[in-house]
């Protein structure tokens, strides 16, 4: 869930459209694509055609499996509970976001720059340890239950609600939302608004009728990807939530592992992807923009320039982005002074400080097994994702336009894809093949999840690049080898690197698939982290989701301050 | 080595070179060029004529449907854009954005294996040249584009090219930069003696700079000449619209020596091609205007016409014209003319038999 906070800057110099670059050979687009489409394919499709085989066979022929998602009283209770909880995500995320957003494209650059790293910070933060914190913070007798005491809730259960999920997949997702709504409001000329004031509009009536139709596609775009993502969702209602309230992706998870019924699951995972397709069909001919691209990009384009907003920001906007800013910070900041409790439980403050769970997180042999395995299947998909990511990449910069909208969107299937379904069709293709409960397995899984981040970065970056510039190496007599070695690689290689660290983390972070894939030998860290809240109550969870953001935002760090160096080295 | 005695001018041939993208219409349409060594030779013609495609054959970056290129009359059609050792300008600069100016001008000369001495020096000398000295360790885009232009040009020249191409460099640039530019390009012209190929849709720009003018029109090249020939001789109505202005007649060309433009018949002293399709040519500097018949100099052809705008340029006045035809033209008088015309003035052009070219369509 670590998505692009290294968003590559595509230099100005770019004119595409000029004179093509010597003798492009389409032919050798289709090669380069290959060993990625290849891997999508076979890991991906094929599992996935299979699942939807299984879905009309298993355990007999016909629409049974189906039919039963509506008739066996159960499931269409969890399909609703699901939607409607996924629509109710993703309204309250707007009611936060769009004002925070807003308020970025109003602020000076300073100001701006902090407001835009506090979007960023949950994204440092693991998934994992941001619902504990949730949990820590929802817990009978935890923070928010004390702070509602003096109102007379104190009494009010939280934790095991579909409250506390979606409060927790609220602030989980709420970057998604204001990426996307930021981005499209940095491009509205904020003089519009003025404009409409001085043809005779109050200025709230200015507001409605000129700058909200204006941010509607970034609305729309950043609402239906919260919907689609709150569907699969299945780590926050597992950790937060009750059997006895579950999402749609917990029962997709016991009909799988715990009955080992492909048949069932699958045609729930297949009403899963059918709905996310139509939400994200629907929205981007509502929104006209490319959905998936927002979400992984997620790329607010330096507002800078618009300028000329021309209006303060009013008290109340003030203190709602502060209370949106506190929410987007607070699991991080619980994290941190949990990691140095004494106690053995998640208590919070805690009342004595140790250093006993950073001692166990390194010395128990299940915890130093865990961050070994996560290190070494991050460090192997990073390697396989970014070779496949940026051959194909090159390869689609080649292709026909006609062919490279579709290619595209085949690798950047992956991301929109829910990751339940994901992990659902991987599990059953590699129970098939015996690599289950291998960390093989989870690495070839997270390879092709993290395929996409590589192909975005990469691309973005051969975009920015003057597409004259081989050719202009050629004709100063650099070969074509040397071309490439020369000037192609090293002007796209920020892109690669933050490709690299994107699939890194991508991997470093993902919970569900590691957790469908688990065995004794092939327990991730998130995975051990899941445990440890499920299985036993066991603090070190602190400890290690301190050292997760650490893993997380240093190598993001690493890249920005490379990408910063170059940028000033001048890639522009 | 220094970048000046090393560079020798090349002779560029092409014979009979064609391109033909899919089934369209040939981008380039078997044309024949002989290009001198040294020389500085202009491809001129609007845009899709076909010139930035023959450009991209002679440098290699487009391979010929038909036809060959010489160079020295060795046939290098085949040979691959980097190791024909041109030089080539682009039109928007094209400097490695990565690259320092010093690494940019090192580029082909570290390709070449030039020793590093020798290539801090060829380096040095090539920025001086372009009058950017001490501008090595700056990054591209800390440069203006003028700037650029002149490092992209440095870059193109420091490894003695057989020959240097430019294509449209001028083009991204304001007029005054241009301008100051253009004299760059004409002065390492005449200090480095290479051979020069440029190409422009601007044809002042080709009169200015040029020793010879290539036309293209539709992937042909219809005229070749120096500035001169191409201004007061021009053979065809495309060339003689193309470069300059023209008053244009379109009547017929009836015998030996008379053209006749509606009931007017004007004295013809050379025939053109001989043809009765021909159209009458005259340069607005040529065109004189006179308030009657009766104050034209004996033995001129006369075209009456009526004023319509009088503009005023500090060193000439420039009088549009309308004959009777519903043709245009205009006039370019010197200031200081005795007689001044306002908008409305029923008038006499009148030019000098000689003045006047006779052009086919």
């Amino acid at each position: 869930m670590a998505v692009s906070t290294v968003a590559p800057e595509a230099p100005p110099t770019g004119r595409p459209g000029a004179a093509p670059a010597g003798r492009v050979r389409r032919s050798s687009g289709w090669l380069s694509l290959a060993p990625a489409l290849l891997a999508l394919v076979v890991l991906f499709v094929v599992p996935l055609a299979s699942l939807v085989v299984d879905s009309f066979t298993e355990p007999e022929t016909g629409l049974g499996n189906y039919a039963s998602l509506f008739t066996d009283g159960y499931t269409v209770k969890v399909l609703g509970r699901t939607l409607l909880i996924a629509l109710i995500v993703s309204v309250a995320g707007v009611l936060m976001a769009y004002p925070y957003a807003y308020a970025m494209t109003l602020v000076g650059p300073t100001m701006r720059a902090v407001l835009v790293t506090i979007v960023l910070v949950p994204f440092w933060t693991s998934m994992l340890a941001r619902n504990f914190a949730w949990l820590v913070l929802l817990q009978d007798g935890g923070l928010v239950q004390k702070i509602l005491t003096p109102f007379g809730l104190g009494d009010v259960r939280l934790l095991g609600t579909p409250l506390a999920v979606g409060i927790s997949m609220t602030q989980v997702l709420l970057p998604f939302l204001v990426l996307p709504l930021y981005s499209s409001m940095s491009q509205i000329d904020g003089r519009l608004v003025a404009a409409g004031q001085s043809l005779g509009a109050p200025r709230a009536r200015a507001f409605r009728r000129i700058y909200l139709p204006l941010s509607t596609p970034g609305v729309v775009a950043g609402m239906s990807l919260v919907f689609v993502l709150s569907l699969g969702f299945y780590v926050t209602p597992a950790l937060l939530g009750s059997t006895r309230s579950a999402m749609i992706a917990q029962v997709i998870n016991v009909r799988a592992k715990e009955l080992l019924d492909f048949g069932g699951a699958g045609a729930m995972g297949i009403f899963l992807l059918v709905v996310t397709l139509l939400v994200l069909g629907l929205s981007r001919r509502l929104a006209g923009q490319n959905v998936a691209v927002a979400a992984a990009g997620g790329q607010p384009t330096r507002a800078g320039t618009t300028g000329g907003q021309g209006s303060s920001v009013r008290p109340w906007l003030r203190i709602h982005t502060t209370i949106v800013a506190v929410i987007l910070v607070a699991p991080t900041l619980v994290i941190f002074p949990m990691s140095f409790s004494a106690a053995t439980t998640f208590q919070f403050p805690p009342d004595e400080w140790s250093l006993r769970w950073y001692e166990n997180l390194f010395t128990s042999p299940e915890w130093t097994a865990a961050i070994l395995n996560t290190v070494q299947v991050g460090i192997y998909v990073a390697v396989i994702a970014t070779v496949l990511g940026t051959m194909a990449a090159f390869g689609l910069a080649r292709l026909r336009p006609r062919w490279r909208g579709a290619v595209n969107g085949f690798l950047l299937s992956p991301m929109i894809v829910p990751h339940i379904l994901v992990a659902l069709v991987v599990f059953s293709a590699f129970l098939r093949l015996g690599l289950n409960g291998t960390l093989i397995g989870i690495i070839l899984a997270h390879t092709a999840m993290a395929l996409p981040f590589v192909v975005i970065a990469v691309t973005a970056r051969l975009q920015g690049m003057d597409v004259r510039l081989p050719a202009v190496a050629a004709s100063l007599g650099a070969s074509p080898v040397s071309a490439f070695r020369r000037v192609t690689l090293p002007l796209v290689l920020p892109g690669i690197l933050s490709g690299a660290v994107l699939a890194f983390v991508s991997s470093l972070d993902e919970v569900v698939i590691a957790l469908f894939l688990q065995a004794p030998g092939a327990i991730t860290l998130p995975v051990q982290m899941f445990n440890s809240i499920t299985v036993q109550i066991d603090p070190t969870i602190s400890a290690a989701s301190s050292l997760m953001v650490v893993l997380v935002s240093v190598p993001i760090l690493l890249a920005q301050l490379a990408g910063a160096r170059r940028s000033k080295k001048g890639t522009r | 080595m220094s970048i000046q005695n090393a560079a020798r001018g090349a002779r560029v041939q092409l014979v009979d070179l064609s391109k033909q993208y899919g089934s369209g219409p040939p981008a380039v349409d078997h044309i024949d060029l002989d290009i001198q060594p040294g020389e500085f030779l202009t491809l001129l013609g609007p845009s899709g004529s076909g010139k930035t495609t023959t450009l991209n054959m002679v440098v290699g970056f487009t391979e010929p449907t038909s036809g060959r290129i010489e160079l020295n009359g060795k046939d290098i059609s085949r040979t691959p854009a980097h190791k024909r050792n041109f030089g080539m300008v682009f039109q928007n600069y094209a400097l490695f954005p990565h690259l320092t100016v010093a690494q940019n001008v090192a580029f082909p000369l570290r390709e070449r294996k030039v020793p590093a001495a020798e290539m801090a020096k060829l380096v040095g000398e090539a920025l001086e040249l372009v009058d950017l000295g001490g501008m090595g360790e700056r990054r591209p885009h800390e440069l203006s584009g003028g700037q650029q232009q002149r490092v992209a040009l440095a870059r193109a020249v420091v490894f003695s090219p057989n020959l240097l191409l430019l294509d449209e460099p001028l083009s991204a640039l304001d007029r005054k930069l241009r301008q100051s530019l253009q004299r760059e390009i004409k002065r390492l012209h005449q200090e480095l003696g290479l051979t020069f190929v440029f190409v422009t849709h601007d044809q002042d720009e080709a009169m200015t700079l040029s020793d010879r003018i290539a036309i293209f029109d539709q992937g042909r090249i219809v005229a070749v000449g120096t500035p001169g020939e191409l201004y007061h001789r021009p053979t065809t109505r495309f060339v003689a619209r193309f470069l300059g202005e023209s008053n244009v007649f379109g009547g017929r060309y009836r015998s030996a020596d008379v053209y006749e433009w509606h009931d007017r018949k004007w004295t013809v002293p050379e025939p053109g091609d001989g043809s009765e399709q021909q159209s009458l040519i005259v340069r607005p500097e040529r065109m004189r205007i006179a308030s009657d018949e009766t104050s034209v100099p004996a033995g001129s052809n006369v075209a009456p016409a009526a004023v319509t705008d009088v503009s005023f340029y500090g060193t000439y006045f420039r009088i549009e014209l309308a004959f009777g035809d519903d043709s245009v033209g205009c006039a370019v008088l010197p200031v200081g003319t005795p007689a001044s015309f306002d908008p409305g003035t029923r008038v006499i052009a009148h030019w000098r038999p000689e003045d006047q070219v006779l052009v086919s369509e």
